[in-house]
């Protein structure tokens, strides 16, 4: 499980340009809890994933993933228990490489990587079944280079690879703004499916209102670098997207009412 | 037909030469291409190999004790390079020129003295066969069998999980670190062991040469690019395979264009400044003539 205590970020600190990005955001999520971040632009949910993957070092505040620490460790330590999809296609695999490379690398995030040839049939194999799940036919093209496949198709491998190796934490950065409605679509259902099936502890940001409310069992708006508003999967159950639009606005009115 | 025959005589002298540079244009590959880390610090490791192997063979240590021990030396002076790059976000060129420059006084310190003469110790060469170094198809044949076999064992290393873990650094370094490769230890082994196939060029051309000189890696950088990127032109870089291959086809090509210039009675002196030239053209071409043109297609259509 995932707790974040009194996370504060500030962003240019000691210039004019300062900006506290995170204000002392706490969250928890128990294991195998998916909770999906909404908020505005700037309120602090790409930097709440960021600060949980190890993209920069927050000021005070504490990240704790399964009773463990982690707020020290060094991105590519934290990668051995967190997996993450980032928003851009391109930045989730290594061009220039096959799909059954980018693939090995994944499998291998949470162990050692030996002085051994990695592409074994057994793993040939088992990328292969996983792939066919995703109904997009890329069990078929593991030699192919990954920048032969489409944004959205990189993207499903993205998501495959991600949960290769079970990480204890998956990080979702709007993952599917940068597709196409179809591809989006798809790679939606691919998302609801490995996370169910793996009951995997996951942090998604989105954009998406309707994302927001369909999946998850936990939604969290964010707000000034805070969590504002946290409902269950209860809570959400009778919610239109107008009513959450709704919430959003309230949030605006209180803060402009408090200024 | 002087110049023809000149060429000619010269081809033998030439491959074997090139065999040993090979080396160096493959120190530049490797970092340049596979890490994209542009390194360019073989100015300094090819010397220092050179250096350090001449001066342990001049105190009477065997041949393979003194070309070890230079080709530790790169690769020490390779990782120097990256921690400095990496651990003061420097530019990975500066950090190069600071490494050369700093290598030329130990260069001296090493040796004691700016050139030693080899003619008199066993060299590797005498190791391997009495004679060899005086014959020089014996001399092609054992260095071509050395670039084979380590071209296969890169080859087959850059498709282990530790090589495609390399590959990945230089492929998408925010995948990489995502995927929990650690960024810092890959490049500063993986510049390392480039390094040490300068230095090991380094350490067979001084026996090669019967003599070790602080000035023997002058220009040698730029020798190394002319190779790559005339390898790349012949061999492509779309396989692992080709891109392993380019730079020491590229070396083999790269020092036949030199004979011919100098059998066309270019002066040696006015090599650089032709190898310069080589290598800008080379450069500049895709700027010159591939955009333009592609744009210029735009237009019409």
């Amino acid at each position: 499980m995932l707790a974040v205590n009194g996370l504060r970020k500030q962003f240019f600190p000691g210039t004019p340009n300062a900006r506290l990005a995170l204000d002392g955001v706490s969250l928890s999520l128990e294991p195998g809890c998916f909770c999906v971040v909404i908020g505005s632009n700037g309120a602090g949910k790409s930097t709440l994933l960021n600060a949980v993957a190890g993209q920069f070092l927050v000021g005070p505040g504490e990240i704790v993933l399964d009773g463990e620490d982690i707020g020290r460790e060094p991105l590519h330590k934290r990668a051995r228990h967190i997996a993450r999809v980032f928003q851009d296609p391109m930045t989730g695999t290594a061009p220039g490489m096959s799909v059954e490379e980018n693939l090995l690398l994944a499998a291998l995030r949470a162990g050692k990587r030996r002085l051994r040839f990695g592409l074994s049939a057994a793993r040939r194999a088992h990328w292969r079944e996983r792939l066919a799940l995703l109904g997009l036919g890329l069990e078929n093209r593991l030699c192919d280079r990954i920048e032969t496949l489409s944004g959205g198709q990189r993207q499903a491998v993205a998501l495959v690879m991600a949960v290769l190796s079970a990480p204890k934490l998956l990080l979702l950065d709007e993952h599917m703004a940068a597709l196409d409605p179809v591809t989006a679509a798809l790679v939606l259902q691919a998302t609801a499916r490995v996370v169910e099936e793996a009951r995997l502890t996951t942090l998604m940001v989105t954009h998406n209102m309707r994302h927001a409310l369909d999946l998850g069992d936990r939604l969290v708006m964010m707000d000034q670098g805070r969590v504002r508003l946290s409902l269950t999967r209860a809570e959400k159950a009778g919610l239109s997207v107008e009513d959450l639009v709704q919430r959003f606005r309230e949030k605006d009115d209180r803060v402009l009412l408090a200024s | 037909m002087d110049i023809v025959r000149s060429f000619i005589e010269l081809i033998p002298v030439t491959l074997a030469q090139s065999l040993i540079y090979a080396f160096v244009a493959l120190a530049v590959m490797i970092p340049f291409r596979l890490l994209n880390f542009p390194d360019l610090s073989c100015e300094g490791t090819f010397p220092l190999g050179g250096c350090v192997c001449g001066a342990l063979l001049a105190m009477g240590y065997q041949p393979l004790t003194a070309m070890a021990a230079g080709v530790a030396s790169g690769f020490i002076a390779g990782s120097a390079v990256a921690m400095i790059a990496l651990r003061f976000r420097i530019s990975s060129l500066l950090a190069g020129i600071i490494v050369i420059t700093m290598l030329y006084s130990v260069n001296l310190r090493v040796m004691g003295r700016s050139n030693i003469a080899l003619f008199t110790y066993p060299t590797i060469f005498d190791l391997m066969h009495p004679g060899l170094n005086e014959s020089l198809p014996g001399k092609i044949a054992l260095l071509g069998a050395v670039v084979a076999l380590v071209l296969g064992l890169l080859f087959a290393f850059m498709r282990t999980e530790k090589g495609i873990a390399l590959r990945a650094v230089g492929a998408n370094l925010d995948m990489a670190q995502a995927q929990g490769i650690s960024v810092w230890w890959t490049t500063v082994a993986g510049v390392g062991l480039a390094a040490s196939f300068s230095a090991f060029a380094g350490t067979v051309l001084v026996q090669s040469q019967g003599f070790s000189d602080v000035n023997i890696g002058f220009g040698v950088v730029i020798n190394g690019l002319a190779s790559l990127i005339i390898g790349e032109l012949l061999v492509g870089r779309q396989t692992v395979a080709r891109q392993l291959l380019a730079p020491v086809v590229g070396a083999i090509a790269y020092y036949q264009v030199i004979s011919v210039c100098l059998a066309l009675g270019l002066v040696p002196s006015d090599l650089k400044f032709a190898s310069g030239l080589l290598v800008l053209a080379m450069l500049a071409a895709p700027m010159l003539f591939g955009k333009e043109r592609v744009m210029a297609r735009e237009k019409v259509s």
